[in-house]
């Protein structure tokens, strides 16, 4: 080998080379992060204008609405009925000690129906339906089948994203309904066994402390994490380049980024409820 | 779909009552140019396609024919120049299938039929008095069936794309593309990797929708036998159209990059290394 070729390790390397990597990749990320959210933005437009001028399928919307309603019910309810559980495990003792048994359905049917259900529910329904519909759609982004749609004149917005979106905004809210209420029930049964609260006097204490406008508070919470969790995966899955690994990433940033647009959305949302009382 | 990308202008013909005249031009570009980074793919293209002609692009692997035949159909934009169908009504076969995993063999044919088409392809339609036919679910069965056994292929209307082969899924996405008998029919590379008998079937079936619909068609191919059955031959090489001229005149021209095509040779202007 030529010497001159060579050059010395220390020229070779930067002064800090992971730091610039990281940097890098948050910035590559960030600009993901626009991107998908100006398409996301763009499809939400075209989405109210094919539903405005009539050109919406109930076959597609249906068959949507039964995988996201009925394929992923199971694991939300196992989900909040456990976390209803949880909540009465760490608290109705304590609280029946200090003489507020009276509270414990109050106190966990608020942390269901204000919190735990839309996010539980969320969770469940990215996981399960989310990630499908990421690795679903950057499959057929990156095997020419949206370009066939395209040549075919059916708008992939109106055949893929339209359906997903609508059915994830009716699905999660009817969700988060029955699996509050699993939730609840998971509580009120630990509650009994745990502290001796009676159902009667569980449920009275829920009855008595829930508001209306926790349930729609709720209802809000599941449909606007319905849109945002298939407005990602499928805006994602969309606009996928490449190939398999592409596929896969798709899929892991379809995930993440429903995850952390759930939460923020989440503290806006709640602060735009219930943020005055404080 | 692609993010950014503003369509490049593709005008269509509002005024198609009189498209079936053999001699109109179904398809014109005009200096398209494309890029790709610091990669220039095509550079100033521009040709006519008339109905009742098939016309071949030939040219080396990386040549940009893919590319051209994406910008023609609307999937890709142009950087420069325009692209200008006569018809609304036009189709394209994938290189790779590009059937639908999650739909029957006969969902598949049958898609243009049994899905609604976007309102402005319906206007657009309206507009070269043309109407898009609704079928009932029998005679769309019927129809696709038909596309089917055109293409050699019976009997598979309920299998799944996945259960098929190569070759099979290459005719089905064929006959996908024909079944609303499009007047501008694109093809990328719609012989490749198929068996001498299925790529005459194809071939043949190239030339009768060209004879009965009077379509016009481009076919992006490296056979030799689907190039000779074509009316007109266009090489492109570098993103410039090099030669074109018939089917015969490709194996007797003294064009250099001809030769060295229609010879298949090492020796020449055309490099395999690509830049």
């Amino acid at each position: 080998m030529n010497k001159d070729m060579v050059t010395p390790q220390s020229e070779k390397l930067p002064l800090f080379p992971y730091t610039r990597k990281a940097l890098s990749a948050v910035k590559w990320e960030w600009r993901f992060l626009l991107n998908t959210l100006r398409s996301a933005v763009s499809y939400s437009v075209d989405v109210v204008h094919y539903i405005a001028s009539g050109q919406f399928s109930f076959r597609h919307f249906i068959q949507q609405l039964s995988f996201v309603g009925i394929d992923t019910l199971g694991i939300s309810l196992v989900m909040t009925t456990f976390a209803g559980m949880v909540i009465a495990l760490q608290i109705a003792k304590e609280m029946v000690k200090q003489g507020a048994g009276d509270y414990v359905g109050a106190l966990v049917s608020m942390a269901l129906i204000r919190e735990l259900a839309p996010i539980m529910t969320a969770f469940a329904v990215i996981a399960m339906a989310g990630s499908a519909y990421a690795a679903e759609l950057s499959t057929m982004k990156i095997t020419n089948q949206v370009s066939a749609l395209e040549v075919l004149h059916v708008s992939p917005v109106r055949y893929l994203v339209m359906p997903r979106v609508l059915a994830g905004i009716v699905a999660l809210p009817m969700m988060t309904v029955i699996t509050s209420f699993a939730g609840i029930i998971g509580g009120m049964i630990i509650s009994h066994l745990l502290a001796g609260v009676s159902f009667g006097q569980y449920l009275d204490s829920v009855w008595s402390q829930t508001e209306l406008k926790d349930i729609w508070a709720m209802l809000l919470k599941a449909g606007v994490f319905g849109f945002i969790v298939f407005m990602m995966s499928t805006t994602i899955g969309i606009n996928t380049r490449g190939g398999s690994k592409e596929v896969g990433l798709a899929t892991t940033r379809a995930v993440v980024w429903s995850f952390v647009l759930m939460a923020i959305l989440d503290y806006v949302l709640t602060f735009l409820v219930y943020g005055a009382r404080s | 779909m692609e993010e950014n990308q503003q369509p490049v202008p593709r005008q269509q013909n509002s005024e198609g009552a009189d498209a079936d005249s053999k001699s109109e031009v179904m398809i014109q570009v005009s200096n398209v140019g494309k890029s790709f980074g610091e990669n220039h793919i095509l550079k100033d293209i521009s040709f006519e396609v008339s109905a009742h002609e098939t016309v071949g692009i030939i040219g080396v692997s990386g040549c940009g024919k893919s590319t051209l035949l994406r910008i023609i159909s609307g999937l890709e934009s142009a950087d420069t120049g325009e692209v200008h169908l006569a018809n609304p009504n036009y189709s394209l076969v994938f290189q790779y299938s590009a059937l639908f995993d999650s739909l029957t063999v006969l969902e598949n044919v049958a898609f243009s039929l049994i899905e609604r088409p976007d309102a402005e392809y319906e206007k657009a339609l309206k507009e070269s008095r043309q109407r898009r036919k609704r079928y009932s679910q029998k005679q769309i069965r019927k129809i696709a069936e038909e596309k089917l056994r055109m293409v050699g292929l019976e009997g598979i209307e309920d299998q799944y794309p996945n259960e098929l082969s190569g070759g099979m899924q290459k005719r089905v996405s064929f006959a996908r593309a024909i079944v609303g008998n499009p007047r501008i029919i694109l093809y990328d590379e719609p012989t490749a990797g198929l068996d001498p008998i299925a790529s005459t079937v194809i071939e043949d079936y190239i030339r009768k929708l060209r004879d009965e619909l009077n379509a016009a068609s481009v076919v992006v191919t490296h056979q030799f036998s689907t190039i000779n059955r074509t009316d007109r031959v266009i090489l492109l090489h570098e993103g410039e159209i090099k030669w074109q001229g018939t089917p015969k005149e490709l194996y007797s021209t003294d064009n250099p990059y001809a030769q060295q095509f229609s010879h298949a040779s090492l020796d020449g202007p055309m490099a395999l290394e690509h830049k």
